[in-house]
Order: structure tokens, then sequence, then C-alpha cells
């Protein structure tokens, strides 16, 4: 019984999970068909990923407000890219997406990386100057105009789906869903299992004793950075693969949501706790609230300070409980 | 190290000046010449567009660079970035260069009046486009759309596109006053139809692709894939609307609403043209060229004829889209 109430009270967030979705089950009764359950598993990826990357900073101590902005780059980059090859094949277009995001998450996590470490500007100036420059960036090469015209190929990763039946003409499983799970749990092991993980953990905790230990922090903190934007551009091709589409306007807000799953997840916004793997609850809490009330017809207003009160329940409580410990 | 980073940051400071170098032109169209004394007799004319980041804006600069060769007007086009406190700073800018007319995209009345009617008393004429003040009575003439005339197309189309008694859905877009006036038309027309439609409401996209491709995939969940038709009050929410109808393996058809390029592309392609079928269009380019004209009108003749002009949207259908 002890034992229970322990678990209980360690993961409260996995139980507000089930709480809500069986809450939605009851008041819907689309909530459980497995379309709706495909659906739901799609929305997440893009939240998914960006609150993957930030696990990783916010571990650290640190925080990237531009993974918005990022993943749009990366997005009408890999629509441009993807424009220049009018005949190409799935493979091709996931090498195309893949490519983009690896270049552009590259090229913006070395560059808060740099930021941070060698000129030594806080994390928050650094992303809040990439947020601007990058969303700009996006609008210098777009002109602001959508990058249409791809072939359907380029939304095989995005909006493509697997195991067609007859009921299911179009196919069950969302590649998007496969692909995230792949990526995420990568990056889960890549935090938990190795010893660069151990590093940032220690990074995060207190960077002058990893420091002292012979830990090269600056590295860490540069590698972390590259991955998050990384994560970011990756969910920003998904977004353009998914709408066929590369749209200067996508994810614009998207960080705060990214952040907000994180922090429901257990992971401290004052640094060295965390866990990319808990981080999902967190990003499922948020999705499973934004469908279940798309599927009541509940005004997106509401949805607002609903999602707000809840990431504010969830720290609060959060914090209690970690203060009893 | 060191030289990587100094190599970055020269071109970062080179693609700044590129773009600093690239957009003055756009933003200060003179005719050729601009150093002559000729030029110097033209009137200039200030514009605030309601942002850069919207192709609609961009089209009506077109419209209104156009019109700066065509009459001989020196143009000044600035970017409000949808913000009142932005354009009332660009407001007053242009009444201390000395503008001959000022004319702005009234997106917030509120916000931007005091500084209309600052110009307004050292003797510029203030008017305005696609949005405009209710709360003052300073502007001279407004040239925009007439976005509840559009809603109502949009219902028109819904109802030409769906069968009696079938579900037809909105995706809004609850804050900008041009959308709630889209809704108001749709509903207006729709409700009013004998063929007795359902009509839901798939919720408030936020201007997001992504967001309304969320929206759409769940109210299709919501109703079986039953939706008939959806009206999207922008463009953006059509491409999302697409995307979750074409996962989804439903038959919806599409009206969507401004008429930019992707959705003209989307009704001529032969597999996004089975759902994308219909658009409402607006007239940007005529936009900018009307305001144009009748500043020049009053500034020649003192007066306007007409007080209001409402450019009419349109529809286009896959028989008009190349055009």
């Amino acid at each position: 019984m002890e034992k229970l109430k322990a678990w209980l009270k360690k993961n409260m967030v996995i139980v507000f999970l089930i709480g809500l979705c069986i809450g939605f089950g009851v008041t819907t009764d689309t909530f459980f068909t497995t379309k709706n359950v495909m659906n739901l598993t799609s929305q997440m990826a893009i939240n998914a990923l960006l609150a993957t990357g930030l696990t990783y900073v916010i571990i650290l101590g640190g925080i990237d407000i531009s993974v918005g902005s990022v993943a749009a780059l990366a997005g009408v980059f890999s629509a441009m890219v993807g424009l220049l090859f009018p005949e190409m094949s799935v493979f091709m277009s996931i090498i195309i997406l893949v490519v983009s995001a690896l270049i552009i998450g590259g090229v913006c996590g070395f560059f808060n990386g740099i930021m941070i470490t060698k000129f030594k500007v806080v994390p928050m100036i650094t992303t809040l100057a990439t947020m601007t420059i990058a969303r700009g960036a996006t609008y210098i090469i777009t002109g602001g105009t959508a990058v249409f015209g791809l072939p359907s190929q380029f939304s095989w990763l995005g909006a493509g789906r697997l195991l067609t039946t007859d009921s299911h003409p179009n196919g069950i499983i969302p590649i998007i869903t496969l692909f995230t799970v792949i990526v995420v749990a990568l990056m889960h092991v890549l935090l938990s299992q190795t010893v660069f993980g151990r590093h940032v953990y220690a990074t995060g905790s207190n960077l002058q004793v990893a420091h002292l230990s012979g830990i090269n922090t600056n590295r860490v903190i540069m590698k972390s950075h590259i991955l998050c934007s990384i994560m970011a551009a990756l969910g920003g091709v998904l977004v353009a693969s998914k709408l066929q589409n590369g749209q200067p306007g996508a994810c614009e807000g998207y960080e705060m949501y990214a952040i907000a799953s994180t922090v429901l997840g257990g992971t401290s916004l004052s640094g060295g706790s965390g866990s990319v793997g808990r981080a999902m609850f967190g990003v499922a809490i948020i999705a499973v609230i934004n469908n279940g009330m798309n599927l009541l017809s509940i005004s997106s207003y509401w949805q607002k300070v609903v999602i707000g009160s809840i990431i504010l329940l969830a720290v609060i409580f959060d914090m209690a409980q970690k203060k009893k410990a | 190290m060191k030289k990587f980073l100094s190599v970055l940051l020269s071109a970062t400071m080179v693609l700044s000046l590129a773009a600093c170098g690239g957009s003055k032109p756009a933003a200060e169209a003179e005719g050729e010449g601009g150093q002559d004394a000729a030029a110097e007799e033209k009137l200039t004319l200030g514009f605030i567009v309601g942002s850069r980041e919207h192709v609609f804006y961009n089209l009506i600069e077109e419209g209104i660079l156009n019109a700066s060769e065509e009459l001989g007007f020196r143009a000044i086009v600035l970017d409000g970035e949808l913000d009142s406190n932005v354009t009332s700073d660009h407001i007053n800018n242009l009444v201390a260069q000395g503008v001959d007319a000022i004319a702005l995209s009234c997106n917030d009345p509120g916000g931007t009046t005091p500084a209309m009617e600052a110009a307004d008393k050292e003797g510029i004429p203030v008017f305005t486009f696609d949005c405009t003040s209710e709360v003052t009575d300073v502007v001279k003439c407004f040239v925009g759309t007439d976005n509840v005339e559009g809603g109502r197309l949009g219902g028109q189309e819904t109802i030409r596109l769906a069968e009696a008694g079938q579900t037809v859905g909105i995706i809004n877009f609850d804050e900008p006053q041009s959308c709630i006036d889209r809704r108001a038309g749709w509903e207006e027309v729709v409700k009013a139809s004998d063929k007795k439609l359902n009509m839901i409401d798939i919720g408030n996209y936020e201007g997001d692709a992504a967001k309304a491709e969320q929206l759409m995939s769940d109210a299709l969940s919501a109703n079986n894939n039953d939706i008939a038709v959806v009206f999207a009050v922008g463009d953006p929410a059509a491409t999302g609307a697409l995307a979750a109808i074409k996962a989804a393996g439903a038959s919806t058809e599409i009206i969507g609403f401004d008429g930019n390029p992707e959705a003209k592309a989307a009704i001529l392609d032969a597999e996004n043209g089975k759902y994308w079928v219909s658009e409402i269009s607006q007239n940007p380019v005529e936009i900018g060229k009307q305001i144009s004209q009748n500043m020049m009108d009053y500034l020649k003749n003192g007066s306007v004829a007409q007080a209001e002009i409402m450019i009419a949207p349109y529809i286009i259908t896959k028989e008009n889209a190349a055009e």
C-alpha cells in the first residue's frame, strides 16, 4: 500500500493522463476510435520532437525559445529544396527532409552554442535573437508566400500511413508517429544510457564541479544546443511534409507548448534533472486536452485557459512533492 | 575556431547588408532620375501596409507601386507589423518627413486614431485601406474588400456544393475583423438556405496551417468523415484542411478565401483539385491602385468622388483559376 502511494506520488503525471483519457472516453463516443487515437499520435509528433530537444538544454539549466522559428525555417527550406526535385522518389523525399533538418538545425544550434559558450550570452537572450533572426530569414527566403507545388511523394513521411485495410483505405499507422517514436527513443537512450548523457546531467547540476572533474562543459552545452535545434528542425520539416507546403508562419509559439510539456514531464527549469521519456507524458497530456476539447467543440479561448491552468497546477503539485521528499 | 567565427560574423554582416539593400528599392519606388528638378515636384504619398509578412499586403503594395508609375507620384511604403504602436510611429515619422498624404491599413482603429488625428491637424489628409476606423471622422476615403459579401459568396458556394441535409463546416479565425465578417456572411447565407444544412464550427485556426490541420482531422473523427463542405476563412486554413482530409480519406470539398497563388495551384492540381474546388478571392492589387488614385484625386480637387469604395470579391474555380 505504501509502495503504491509512493508510486502514485512519483507518477502523478501518468495517473493524470489516464484520468484525462477516461474522461474524454466517457464524454465523447469518438475519443477511443482507432482513427482518433492514431490522429492523436500524429498530432503529438511535432511537439514531441521539440520537447525532446528542449529536455537536453533545460537539464543543462538553459532554455531554447528559438525552436518554433528554427522549425519554420527548416520547413520552408526543405520545401524549397523539394521544389528542385519534382520527380523525387519517396526515398529521395526522406533524404531531402532529413538533410534539410540537419543543415538548418546544425547551423542554428551551432550559432546558439557559440553565443552561449564563447560569448557568454545567456541562453534566453541568445535564443530570443535566434528566434527573431530565423523567423526573419524564413520570410526573406520565401518573400512571405507559402512554398507550394510539391509532389505528393514529399508528404509520405509527414502524412503517409501504413497498414491499409478495407475499413481504413488510407492506412492506420501514421508514418510520422513511427518516425518520431524512433527518434525520441534514440534521444532517450542517448540521455539516459551514455557517458554524454551523464555529462549533460552533471553539467546541469553544477557547472563548476562538472568542469573541475574534467568534463568539457562547453562541448556538452554546444552539442546539446545542436541536438535541440536539429530536433526542432526535424519537427519543422515534418510540418512541411504533412502540409505538402512550406508555410513561413508555421510553428509560431510552439516553443511555449514544448517548454510546458517538458516541465509537465517533471524536468526542472533550474536544471540537473529530467528525462526525455517523461517529457512525452507532458506532450501526451497537452495533445489529449487539445484533441478532447476539439471533439467536444469547446472554444479555443477556453482551451488556452484550461491548458495554462493545468501547467500551473502540475508544476505546483510537482514542487510540493519534491519538498516533501 | 576564431577564424571560423570571423567568417561567420562577416557573412552575417554581408547578409544583413544585402537584406537592407534588397528592401530599399521596394520601399521607396522613385521614378527614374529621382534627383532632378522635375522629380522634386512630384507629390510624395506615404503608405503603411498591415504587414509585409502577408502576401495580401504585398499585393496591395504592388498595386500602389504600379500606380506610382502610372500617376507619377513618389511612394513610401512602410510595414505596420499589425501593431498599432508601430503604425502610429510610422504615421508620425511620415508627418515629420512632410509627405503630402498618408494612407494606412487601420487594423487596430483604437490604437492608431490619435496619430491619425494628429496628422490631420498638421494638414496632411489621411486615408485608409483594407481596414478603416469608425472612431474618427478624419478619414477622407476608405478602399477595402467587402468581407461580409465575400463570406456570402462562400455561403453560396457551400450551398451549391452540398446536398440537402448534409453537414458543412467553417474554420474560423476569431481575432481579425475581416475574418469575423466573412464568417457572418457565410452563416447568414447558409442558415437561410432551404437545403437545411447541418452547420458545424470546426474551430479557430489562429492563422496557423498546422493548427487547421489538427482541427479538421478532429472534426472529421467526431463526424465519421461525414462533412460535405468546409469553408476556410483564409488560405492557410484551407491548406491545413486539405492535408487532414487527404489523410483521413474523406471526400470533403474545400472553399478557401484570399486568392493566394497556392490556392490557384491546388485548384488546378489533378489530385488536390478534387478537394479544393473553390476559392473566394480578394483583389488586393486593385485596392492598392484605387487608394492611390483617390489620394491623387483628393490632392488635386480637394475632395473624392466617394468616401467608401468596396471592391467586390469574386469566386475562383477550375474554370478561371489559370487566369
